[in-house]
């Protein structure tokens, strides 16, 4: 009963627009105007058209995701265990980059990659090379920069979490056990804190995924992630049910990622051994 | 071997400016099963932690065995601990949480599973193998705890106030269960705890700490017959204190004499309430009135004014036999035993 409002909410502002969205990706355009059909075509071109696009984004999400959770688990591990109060420090200065806004973070990023950026200047004064790195800017590895970058923060506050639930006394058991800390590390604080890793691992997956701002900031004009695409079928081609068709592709793939991941976790962190 | 299993040479512990434990010396022989007694907060944690490696000593050395290990932390020193709240592994089955410390030591698989099964039996949990530790009961995760902790074969079980989670029934049950398994592995066990009734019927042997000191150590009943202090003694057990003084190493009280080594001045008798008897031709006796008479099942408790206005408890065996009481209200004479009575500083 309490719970209603809410599901009220996500009902009319999330599940109704999505089902409606899911509906249309089988209509067709047909003079110009959106035509209630039941086909199946709009999914053929997607395949056809859009899959390397689908499949260079869940790529390029993954591979922000992989990096932003082990970063975000790093941080949390020293502010939780190492840092002492300094780890409030460090929490809150990565806690601060979130009031810098979502593009000035890609321009600045887009000023400290470029050709004449601080990265490149840095290294030429530092005699580590002659010419400037090309590749920095306007590249997947640009995208990659700036997206692990803006998820960061989005990725530590779960872990932090997590690892705040955890007790000492399981880690103080397991080294008197024996376990170095490495052991401990992987043996009880990681399969502890399992869910909070898989929170913040889809939140930076599904968040990049769906970006489409940033790749066509920094990414250079061969960097084109699915969200491009889609914007430029409902906007520019006024291709609705083409559009929908590769949103609802990019879901389902995102979900399989999403469930892989986390069976992997699953079976990663559960003890098999022993009877 | 010969000397000591465990010797702790001037040890303390300092925090800032708070002293958590005093330059302090101890020695636990080998089968011995010693409590650390005291209230919270007088370093008796501390105190186990530093035998345990978990925390550094400010001072001193820690020698097990003959070894100095003061320098080691606790995955190198052949002692196991019983966290208080058993600090059990979550995400781990019993038989993973009882096998874990043999497969960080190397063991051999086969053997793993012969020591896990050994230790389920040993604690009863043979049915429950392969639950989590959130399936279990309080006393269950309590041997579990200790089944994690004997598998390494410690040199010494340390144990950190192991029944304080659990209800009173349970508890009773988990401390015969205690004794038991002291007795069939013939271990040394050390044991933090500020009930004094556990630490009577568990232990061997008491060390009684108060604010970062040992005050005395000692059997049960040394510490109980003979505390050495007004503090022990009130933390040890009921007892009555009788203000008195002392002259020329005697008290005098009651009509009868107490020898007492020690400086002239004012001086506490200590009596135990089931060691006062109102038996009249007792050598140092008492007149106050009865005010009051309790039946406490096993025994009555008697509380008796003497003239001064001080209240001496009673206790007396309410068995059928026993001798007919006097009235409330009534004159009575009170009988103090004199090896009963300990004499304390005030």
């Amino acid at each position: 009963m309490g719970l209603t409002p809410a599901f009220a909410v996500f009902g009319v502002f999330f599940a109704l627009p999505m089902a409606y969205l899911l509906v249309v990706t089988f209509w067709r355009i047909r003079r110009y105007r959106l035509t209630p059909d039941f086909t199946f075509a709009n999914y053929q071109n997607v395949y056809g058209d859009y899959l390397h696009a689908l499949v260079f984004t869940i790529v390029i999400a993954f591979v922000i995701a992989c990096i932003t959770t082990l970063l975000a688990f790093a941080i949390a591990y020293l502010i939780r265990f190492r840092s002492g109060l300094f780890g409030q420090v460090i929490l809150l200065s990565a806690l601060a980059t979130l009031f810098g806004g979502y593009l000035v973070k890609i321009y600045a990023w887009k000023a400290m990659l470029g050709a004449q950026g601080s990265v490149n200047l840095l290294l030429i004064t530092l005699g580590l090379i002659d010419q400037p790195i090309e590749w920095l800017l306007y590249s997947p590895t640009a995208v990659i920069l700036t997206l692990v970058h803006f998820m960061l923060p989005f990725a530590l506050l779960p872990i932090l979490a997590g690892l705040r639930g955890i007790s000492e006394a399981p880690l103080e058991a397991a080294r008197d056990l024996g376990a170095g800390p490495w052991r401990i590390t992987k043996d009880i604080v990681l399969p502890q804190c399992r869910t909070s890793l898989f929170a913040a691992f889809t939140l930076s997956f599904l968040i990049p995924a769906g970006d489409y701002v940033t790749p066509r900031l920094v990414g250079g004009t061969e960097t084109f992630m699915v969200g491009n695409f889609i914007e430029n079928l409902f906007i520019g081609r006024m291709n609705a049910p083409m559009g929908a068709a590769l949103a609802f592709s990019t879901l389902l793939a995102c979900a399989l990622v999403l469930l892989f991941v986390n069976w992997l976790l699953k079976r990663v962190f559960t003890p098999k051994w022993g009877h | 071997m010969s000397g000591p299993l465990l010797r702790l040479d001037t040890i303390s512990k300092t925090y800032r400016d708070v002293t958590a434990v005093h330059p302090l010396d101890l020695e636990v022989g080998r089968g011995d099963f010693l409590a650390l007694l005291g209230p919270s907060g007088c370093g008796k944690t501390t105190l186990l932690r530093m035998i345990g490696g978990f925390l550094p000593p400010t001072t001193g050395r820690v020698e097990i065995e003959g070894r100095d290990v003061t320098a080691l932390g606790p995955e190198k020193r052949n002692t196991n601990m019983v966290f208080q709240g058993y600090g059990l592994f979550p995400h781990m089955t019993v038989a993973q949480n009882i096998g874990y410390g043999p497969k960080i030591a190397g063991r051999d698989p086969e053997q793993i599973d012969l020591d896990v099964v050994r230790m389920l039996n040993l604690v009863h949990l043979n049915a429950v193998a392969d639950r989590l530790p959130a399936a279990l009961s309080g006393g269950q995760q309590q041997r579990v705890a200790l089944a994690r902790a004997l598998v390494m074969r410690p040199a010494i079980l340390l144990l950190d106030e192991p029944l304080a989670a659990l209800d009173l029934k349970l508890r009773k049950a988990m401390q015969d269960e205690l004794k038991a398994l002291h007795k069939a592995i013939g271990g040394t066990f050390i044991f933090v705890t500020h009930d004094q009734g556990e630490a009577i019927d568990l232990a061997n042997r008491i060390v009684i700490m108060e604010a970062g000191r040992i005050v005395q150590q000692g059997t049960p009943e040394d510490v109980y017959r003979r505390p050495a202090s007004r503090f022990v003694a009130s933390f040890v057990g009921d007892a009555n204190m009788l203000p008195a003084r002392r002259v020329g190493a005697e008290v005098a009280i009651g009509g009868g004499r107490l020898p007492a080594p020690g400086v002239d001045g004012d001086v506490l008798v200590v009596i135990r309430p089931d060691d006062v008897t109102l038996d009249a031709t007792c050598p140092i006796g008492l007149d106050g009135t009865l005010a009051e008479c309790r039946f406490m099942g096993p025994y009555q408790r008697l509380t008796v004014t003497l003239a001064d206005g001080t209240q001496v408890i009673v206790h007396r065996p309410s068995g059928a036999d026993a001798a007919p009481l006097p009235g409330v209200g009534d004159a009575v004479r009170l009988g103090l035993p004199p090896a009963a009575c300990s004499v304390v500083a005030p």
